[in-house]
This record gives structure tokens, C-alpha cells and sequence, in this order.
């Protein structure tokens, strides 16, 4: 160890160096091409390279979109979730929002968003380029912002009195309580939301409208690209590509912000294992960025008597605690403020209650010149997806259910398999879409079936993570309780795992249908090779009414399909999740 | 010439390691030679980390020792054992089942009919005091009522041992008091077909009021110190005189695990050659002990402290050892006597308390090696997890760790090292 220490030290550029250099080297890279992408004049269909060295570029621009769409997210999260967790008045408008928006399928809005854009700016491609970002972001947002937003409101008073009482300011507060506290569960969602993330960046890359193809350079578009003129050798480095980016982020993001963000752990609890993260690993290594954190650390020490100075003058003190005292002191104000807040639900009531019969009015005028078969075809259609998705929830839990058990039995295995899943679970499935409808097309299953396939592959993943999760739960005193017991594996399952797994089970139920509405959109109606494959369902009834500009219909059946997606959150999850909690909860 | 009685369980030449995460091996059980005969209460008896709970799983058939044999009648015993139930520290209730079907998953295997099953029921829910709640849920019980479930499914079982893992820890002193007593009246009313029981605990007073033979585990690694033979009539007071004899020979043969007595005199330079870590206590409850013991007058038993102090025994013999480390108390025997420098120390204030400990620290074998060891590096700094390979390589037998973890607390008191917790640096901070 400190023989390979010297050799580093010794020659002028170590390999941490030279990973700092990569990842400087890289931001900049994207920085660039994107810049110059977004400048360019307007570009409906690029022309894509398939050359293996026009791949990292294609990387970089598809990871910059989605580091953009990341950031919006977590930035929009953070305000609403403070928002939502500070004030009674924006947690009544934002609760809904959230909820709604979480289940909403938003592929289908893909095309309305893209026409919106595109008008406003005509003359370049950041019309586009923000249609594909906001898509990401439609999508990611939710389970942050509520991650965040429950975060805050589960924080231990005694800490916000600490904070009240030693009248350090609001931002400082949110600094160095709120934040932390929301540390780890905002990590971990993160996480599953940059995954989601990549499934709708591959499908807005490039997508069909009105009989025009849409394109945006980057991975997803490669991948069409190359399944379109079947070359196997770029579908195979395409796919390579991909998993190099979600491993490389996994590596140099997430691994580092989960175990930082474990720093803050509430409980005082051992932290167990957490292996060190590569990343910091290397950049503790690196001279350069001991450098230059040491010339930081003597800037904030030189720049501190001023800092102390500015905070003599303006003293940054809560004014919470002022409001305090207030309404203690002076009944009158408070009965104002009441009033006032009162005043400002009613305004903020009317006006959504406006802004509803406006949306429905227009909705109306959208979709009135439907024809009553119309309508029943969109009936027939939801019907048909919504037993495609069923069934697809049902092949997939046969399998993960004792995969994810045997796995989460085994601490060995759960080590060494869980990151695997998780790079799986990560993976843009409607790249593959393709691939996988020919191998079944060649053993004569048409894409009626095959679609529940083709659901599968993307959303078979949430299932398996939390029925792992949940068989993690399991207490050794319990497996060893029926050991001794002498129970065979039948009353295994009965009594032990699946009462244990189940609540997780809906958990990964509830996701994975979420996700299959969405990808209904793209694996019922697929373009590949110059040739559509179509077959019935709701999801391609929206796709094909996108392709051909019917906006009636993509009206109509976007209404249906998020009027159905609610419906069965209110009734069907919502009554599995309380039963699963109340019967099937592990605290005893 | 009496016959030897029949053996149920028999441990020969029991050895057991665990693989720690660090890759380090930590021997848990060694040489261990166990024999339980009928009629009687085994009591393995031990601080944290001596293995007992492993031991006990090793009896049950749940784990495989590393090696060694394990007979049950004579014969070798091949994954769980049939002839035991088990009670767990923390009940191993499944909360979706009701009392009765709690009780009834330990009998669900054995192919009896309805009938049995439900009149067996009856009869252990009868035994243990449970009537008025087969259909409650464990959720709404309370830790007393949800350990009487636990030993009912036991009983149900109708196994010919009973073991017992740590049954009472987590129950208030009342709670365990009564359920002591009333597991001694069912054993030894003969009303089930319980034969033998082996508890496992690190209680001393409940060891000697229930075992009729009390095996005491040492620690690093765990292997048997001494076996006593109670043969006071049960129930058993605590006051009485006997009683308070068994206890203090555990007592005696606990402290010399943990704090041998040294011979009288050794020169200053050899004793400061050797290698000790500072057991694994905290800096404050140390302190407190000392503060405690002075009040006392300077001296005080160590058992009478542990019991003011409300603290297991073991714990404040490893408190005892830290300050003796320091050169804060002596302990004769049983008792822990503050020196002169100790006494001084607890009249000083804060900062004369870290200046004498800064002194202290400076003598003390393992921080000078430290010293030497930070000195030795170019940035004269250590990362935590350099010093981890560090302490393994000059305290083999010990749990780096935590050895690593109490020294940069005591050092960070006493202001000899520092360490910062974002660059997990050990630096040295004043040595002079």
C-alpha cells in the first residue's frame, strides 16, 4: 500500500488524476455539444451516424438531457415539497397535483408538448430539445417532491424548536436540518427516477407525429436507427453504450450521494457496511483536487472575518420566532391573519374550480365530434390493454416472487446481485422493444401477445426489487423459529414469506402498473425496419392517433386512459396498500 | 458403581468463526465440551460477545460449527434438532397470526388431528396464563404477555428441551422477575414433557436463581471459564447467604477475565511495554463511575456499583479496566479503588481533567505506537481505514474496529489525537 503510494506520488499524473481529468474533460465535452446542438437552426429529423465513434458523442448528448431534466426535477421537487410541507395553504393544492401527476401517463401528452414547442421556438431546436426534457421530467418529479415533502414533515420538532430557539435564519435551517434529514429517501428516489428517466429520453429521441419523424441526436435515437436498418453490430454497441452510461452514473453518482447521504441518517444506529464510493475514493486520491480544496479552505478561512462582519450588520435571525410572539401577543392580528388565509383559500378555490370548467369545456369541444363507435372502440381498446397489463403483472410476480425471495434470503446473494438488478431496472426498455417482438414474431406469436411481453421486459423489475426488499425484512429469529418447528416450504409461504413480502409486493404492483401504462403507449404500436406492427389496445390507439394527427382521438383516449388510471389507484391499489398494511405490517 | 447419567446433547470440541465484513476472522467459540442430561437447567452464562447465543444456535442445529461434533443421544445431529423448542429474545411472533395460530405453527407439522392440536392449545394457553387472549393479535399484548406466546408454542411442542435465548432482556425487571418464577414452578411440576432447559443470559442474579449448573464464557474468544454446580433448593432467595456465595464466585471468575489481578510489583518500563487496548466504554460513563466511586468514598465493590449504577456487571468491570488503564483506580479483587491521581482527577474541572488525561494517554503503550505510526506518514495524518489493517497486525485477537473507534474517542477527550469524520483523518493534536 505504500509502496504504490510513493509511485503515485511520484510521477507528475497519478490515475486519480487522470479520472479527474475524464470527468472534468467529459462536463465540459457535453457542455459544448449541447450548446452548439441547441444554437443550430432547426432540425426535424437528423440524419444519424452509426459509426461506433459517433457513440460517445451520442452518450454525451443523450446524458446531458437527462442531467438537465434531472436537475429541473430536483429543483422543482424541493419547492414543492417546502412548499407543500410549510404552509397548510400550497399543501392543499400541491397533495392532489402530486398524486395526479404521479399517476398520470404522461407519454401521451408527448405530442402536444412537442407542437407547443416547436411553435414557440421555430428557428432552432430548443423546442425540442426542452419537449424531450420536460418529458423526463413530467416524469421523475413526483416521488421527489413527495419524498421530499414527507421528509420534512416527519422531521422530530424538537429539532425545528432547536432551530427556533437558537433563531438561526430559515436558509441556514434548511441547510443544515431540513436538507439533511431528507437526505437518504431524496437519494434513493432520485435514483429511481433518473432509471424511469432513461425510458422516456430513448422514446422522446425519436417518435412519430403526423406521418413526420421526429429526431433527436443521442442514444435513443442510434438505437432506432440501428434496429431500423438491422445492423446487429450497432444494436449491440448501442445497447453497450447504454449500460456503460447507467453503470458510469451509478459509479460516479449515485454510489457517492447514497453513502454521503447516509452521513445524515436520522438514528443512531451503526451504519453497517457502506463501502467507501469510488468515486471519492479517487478524488481523495487526486493532488490536483487536494489543491484545490486546500486553496477553497484558505479562501473561506481569509474570507471569514468578513462574513462575520456582514453578519454583525445584518443579523440573520428567524423571523419565525418574531411571528411567534406576535400571535401570542395581539389576539387582533391573528384573527386578521386568519381571515386572510382563510381569503386566500376561497381565491385560490375559485379560481381552480374556473380553471377545471374551462379544461373541461375545452375538452369538450376537443373530442364532441366523436362518433358513438369511436367511442366504443376506445372502450374496447382500454379493456384490452388494461388485461394485457394485468396479465403481464401476473407473469412477471410467478417469477420474481421466488427469485426475489431466494435472493433476499441469502445475504451473499442480495450483495452480489442487487446492483445487477439495479442496472437492469435502469434499462430503457423500448430500446429493446424491437429485438424482442422479432423473436417472438419468429416463433409465430403475433404482437397481440407479445406485447405483454414487451411490457414485461420494462416493468418486471420494480416487482423483483421490492419483493427483495421485502424478503431482506425477514428476521433470522423467525426463519430459525420455523426451522425448529420443522415447517415445510408450503407453510413457509403461507405463514412466513408471503405475509411478509406482500406489503412490498403491492408496493412493486402499484409502480409497475404505473410504468406499464406508459409503455403500453409504445410496445402496442411499434415502427421497425420501415414496416408498423400494430394490434389493439389503448396504447395504440394513442400512438396511431398521434401518427395520423387525430387529435380528437388522442384526446378521447388520453381522457380514458388517465380517467382509468386514477380510478384504479383510488379503488383497487388504494384498498390493497391499507389492507396490506393493517394486516400484513411487521411490527408487532 | 453409579452410572454416568444419559447425556440428551452432547458438544465435543466445539469451534466457531464468523467472516467479518473487513475480511478479518473472528473466533467466536473455542474448545467448547458441553453435555446436557436430563433434569436439569444448563445456564450458559457470559458477557456480550462470548458466543452464547451462538453456542445455543450451534445445541439447536441452526448453525454448523466451524468444527467440532454435536451429538444428540450419541448420534451425530444433522440439521435442526428434533428434540428442542425454542423461546427467542425477541418473541419471533408473526403478527399476522393470532395467539392460538401462533401457538399452533410449532405443532402444524407433526400430523395431528384438529382435535389434538386444539386441545393441546387449550391445555399450554391454561399453562402459561394466557385464557382470554387465543384471538388476540401480538400487537396487543405487551412484551411480558407476547413472551408468555412464545413459551407456549414452545410447550406446545412438546419437545423434551426447552432452550431459552436471552428470554427476559428485553423485558422490565418485574415482568422478568414473574416470568422467572413461574417458567421454575412449570418445570419443576412435571406437567409437560419438558426433560431439561438451557437458558442463555448475561444476568448473573437470574443464572444462579434458575441453573442447577452454570457454565461462565470468557470472551475473545469465547470458551468456558468455570462450571458451578448449584444445588440450593429451589425457589431460591437471593438474600440468603448461599445465594450470595455462588454469586460472588461468578463474580470472582468474571473480574479475572477482564481485569486479571497483576502480581504485586512490576517495574514501570515492562509494564509499559505491554500492549493493551482501551476496552470498549465510553469516555462520560466512565467518568460518571469514577465520580460515583468517589462519592463512595473512593472504594467501592464493583457488584454494588453495577447494581446503583444499574449496569450490567461486565460492563462495569470494562469501565473499571479503561480507568485502571489510566491509572485512575486500582481493583483488588471485587473492588475498585480510586488512586491518587484518581482522586485528584475528579476534583479537577474540565480542562484539568483533559490534562491529566493527555498525560496518561502520552504513557500508554497503543497511543505512543499511534503516534509513531501518524509521524511515519508524510502528511502526518492516518485514514481511518489504513489504521484498521494497522491494529489487526498488532492486536490480532481483538475486534479492530472497535478498538480503533474507543481509541479516537478517549484520545479525542483527553485532546491527544484528533480526527475528522469527513476526511476520516487521525492526526496528532497535542503531545507535549
Amino acid at each position: 500500500m505504500l509502496i504504490r503510494k510513493e509511485i503515485l506520488k511520484s510521477s507528475r499524473i497519478s490515475i486519480p488524476d487522470l479520472f479527474f481529468f475524464v470527468v472534468v474533460g467529459g462536463a465540459i465535452l457535453a457542455v459544448t455539444t449541447t450548446a452548439e446542438r441547441w444554437t443550430m437552426g432547426f432540425q426535424r429529423d437528423v440524419p444519424i451516424d452509426l459509426s461506433t465513434g459517433s457513440l460517445l458523442t451520442y452518450s454525451l448528448l443523450s446524458l446531458t438531457r437527462g442531467i438537465i431534466a434531472y436537475l429541473i426535477s430536483l429543483t422543482l421537487a424541493l419547492v414543492c415539497g417546502y412548499l407543500a410541507a410549510k404552509s397548510r395553504f400550497w399543501e392543499r393544492i400541491i397533495l392532489p397535483i402530486l398524486d395526479i401527476g404521479q399517476s398520470l401517463p404522461v407519454l401521451g401528452f408527448l405530442p402536444g408538448l412537442v407542437l407547443g414547442l416547436v411553435a414557440i421556438f421555430p428557428n432552432s431546436n430548443i423546442g425540442l430539445e426542452l419537449a424531450c426534457i420536460l418529458m423526463i421530467v413530467t416524469s421523475q418529479m413526483w416521488n421527489m417532491a413527495f419524498s421530499f415533502y414527507s421528509s420534512l414533515k416527519a422531521i422530530p420538532p424538537e429539532f425545528i424548536e432547536v432551530a427556533k430557539v437558537s433563531r438561526i435564519n430559515p436558509l441556514v435551517r434548511f441547510v443544515k436540518v431540513e436538507l439533511p434529514f431528507a437526505a437518504t429517501p431524496l437519494a434513493w428516489n432520485s435514483l429511481v427516477s433518473i432509471a424511469g428517466g432513461w425510458f422516456f429520453l430513448t422514446v422522446c429521441e425519436s417518435f412519430q407525429l403526423k406521418g413526420q419523424s421526429f429526431r433527436l441526436p443521442g442514444l435513443g435515437s442510434f438505437m432506432a436507427e440501428a434496429l431500423d436498418q438491422g445492423k446487429t453490430s450497432a444494436v449491440l454497441m448501442g445497447i453497450t453504450a447504454m449500460m456503460c452510461v447507467i453503470i458510469l452514473l451509478d459509479f460516479i453518482i449515485w454510489r457517492p450521494i447514497i453513502s454521503w447521504s447516509q452521513k445524515f441518517r436520522p438514528d443512531d444506529l451503526p451504519l453497517g457496511d457502506i463501502e467507501v464510493p469510488f468515486v471519492s475514493l479517487m478524488f481523495r486520491q487526486s493532488r490536483i483536487v487536494e489543491e484545490v480544496s486546500k486553496y477553497f479552505r484558505a479562501l473561506k478561512q481569509k474570507a471569514r472575518p468578513y462574513y462575520l462582519k456582514i453578519e454583525e450588520k445584518f443579523p440573520l435571525q428567524s423571523k419565525e420566532l418574531d411571528s411567534l410572539s406576535e400571535s401570542k401577543g395581539s389576539d387582533k392580528k391573528s384573527i386578521f391573519k386568519l381571515f386572510k388565509s382563510q381569503f386566500r383559500t376561497g381565491i385560490a378555490i375559485t379560481i381552480l374550480i374556473a380553471l377545471a370548467i374551462w379544461i373541461f369545456g375545452q375538452l369538450y369541444l376537443l373530442v364532441k365530434e366523436l362518433e358513438l363507435k369511436d367511442w366504443i372502440l376506445i372502450t374496447k381498446s382500454a379493456l384490452l390493454t388494461l388485461s394485457r397489463i394485468g396479465a403481464c403483472l401476473i407473469l412477471a410476480t410467478l417469477w420474481t416472487l421466488p427469485v426475489g425471495v431466494l435472493i433476499g434470503l441469502s445475504p451473499r446473494l442480495t450483495r452480489l446481485l442487487q446492483p445487477v438488478i439495479q442496472v437492469f431496472a435502469s434499462f430503457p426498455s423500448p430500446m429493446i422493444y424491437p429485438l424482442v417482438f422479432i423473436a417472438f414474431k419468429s416463433i409465430g406469436i403475433g404482437l397481440g401477445v407479445s406485447s405483454i411481453f414487451l411490457l414485461m421486459v420494462g416493468v418486471q423489475w420494480y416487482i423483483l426489487f421490492n419483493v427483495l426488499a421485502g424478503s431482506v425484512q425477514i428476521a433470522q429469529q423467525h426463519t430459525d423459529s420455523f426451522k425448529l418447528m420443522g415447517l415445510g416450504w408450503k407453510e413457509h409461504w403461507k405463514k412466513l414469506y408471503l405475509p411478509s413480502i406482500f406489503p412490498y409486493l403491492v408496493t412493486g404492483w402499484i409502480t409497475a402498473a404505473g410504468g406499464a401504462w406508459n409503455a403500453s403507449i409504445v410496445t402496442e404500436y411499434l415502427d421497425y425496419g420501415g414496416h408498423t406492427y400494430s394490434t389493439d389496445g389503448l396504447g395504440a390507439l394513442v400512438t396511431r392517433a398521434t401518427a395520423d394527427g387525430n387529435f380528437q382521438l388522442l384526446s378521447a383516449s388520453l381522457m380514458v386512459m388517465v380517467g382509468l388510471v386514477i380510478l384504479l389507484n383510488r379503488s383497487v391499489w388504494k384498498f390493497l396498500f391499507r389492507y396490506a398494511e393493517t394486516r400484513f405490517s411487521m411490527e408487532s | 458403581m453409579i452410572e454416568a447419567p444419559q447425556k440428551i446433547i452432547e458438544l465435543k470440541g466445539v469451534h466457531h468463526s464468523y467472516n467479518m465484513s473487513s475480511g478479518q476472522k473472528i473466533r467466536v467459540l473455542q474448545d467448547i465440551d458441553l453435555s446436557l442430561i436430563p433434569n436439569e437447567i444448563l445456564v450458559l452464562l457470559g458477557p456480550s460477545g462470548s458466543g452464547k447465543s451462538t453456542c445455543l444456535k450451534i445445541i439447536a442445529g441452526l448453525l454448523e460449527p466451524t468444527q467440532g461434533n454435536v451429538l444428540l443421544n450419541g448420534t451425530p445431529l444433522d440439521g435442526p434438532n428434533p428434540e428442542i423448542s425454542m423461546v427467542f429474545q425477541n418473541f419471533a411472533l408473526l403478527p399476522w397470526l393470532s395467539v392460538s395460530e401462533n401457538i399452533a405453527l410449532g405443532i402444524r407439522s407433526m400430523g395431528l388431528s384438529q382435535d389434538v392440536i386444539s386441545e393441546r392449545i387449550k391445555n399450554v394457553v391454561d399453562l402459561v396464563g394466557l385464557e382470554g387472549f387465543e384471538e388476540a393479535y401480538p400487537r396487543e399484548l405487551s412484551g411480558g404477555m407476547k413472551q408468555r406466546v412464545g413459551l407456549a408454542r414452545a410447550l406446545a411442542m412438546e419437545r423434551s428441551v426447552l432452550c431459552l435465548d436471552e428470554p427476559f432482556s428485553t423485558l422490565d425487571v418485574l415482568t422478568a422477575e414473574g416470568l422467572r418464577r413461574e417458567l421454575l414452578k412449570l418445570w419443576l411440576s412435571k406437567k409437560t414433557k419438558l426433560e431439561s432447559i438451557i437458558l442463555v443470559t448475561h444476568n448473573v442474579t437470574e443464572a444462579v436463581s434458575l441453573g442447577s449448573r452454570i457454565l461462565v464464557l470468557g470472551t475473545n474468544p469465547g470458551t468456558f471459564r468455570l462450571s458451578i454446580k448449584n444445588d440450593l433448593p429451589y425457589p431460591r432467595d437471593e438474600k440468603s447467604a448461599a445465594f450470595r456465595s455462588v454469586v460472588e464466585d461468578i463474580h470472582d471468575v468474571l473480574t479475572e477475565t477482564i481485569i486479571p489481578d497483576t502480581p504485586e510489583w512490576i517495574p514501570p518500563a515492562l509494564l509499559q511495554s505491554s500492549l493493551e487496548s482501551i476496552p470498549p466504554v465510553q469516555v462520560g460513563e466512565t467518568l460518571s463511575l469514577l465520580e460515583h466511586i468517589s462519592e463512595l468514598g473512593g472504594r467501592a465493590k464493583s457488584f454494588d456499583l453495577a447494581s446503583q449504577l444499574m449496569r450490567d456487571y461486565v460492563h462495569v468491570l470494562l469501565m473499571a479496566k479503561a480507568a485502571e488503564l489510566f491509572d485512575l483506580v486500582d481493583t483488588p479483587r471485587n473492588d475498585i479503588l480510586l488512586t491518587d491521581l484518581g482522586r485528584r482527577f475528579v476534583k479537577s474541572d474540565v480542562n484539568e481533567r483533559k490534562r491529566i488525561l493527555n498525560t496518561q494517554m502520552r504513557s500508554l503503550r497503543i497511543a505512543q505506537l499511534l503516534k509513531d505510526k501518524i509521524e511515519g506518514n508524510e502528511d502526518k495524518n492516518l485514514l481511518w481505514r489504513d489504521a484498521l489493517p494497522w491494529i489487526q497486525e498488532i492486536l490480532p485477537n481483538e475486534k479492530t474496529e472497535e478498538v480503533l473507534d474507543t481509541l479516537i474517542q478517549w484520545s479525542r477527550y483527553a485532546e491527544a489525537f484528533g480526527y475528522n469524520d469527513d476526511t476520516e483523518e487521525i492526526y496528532i493534536d497535542h503531545w507535549s
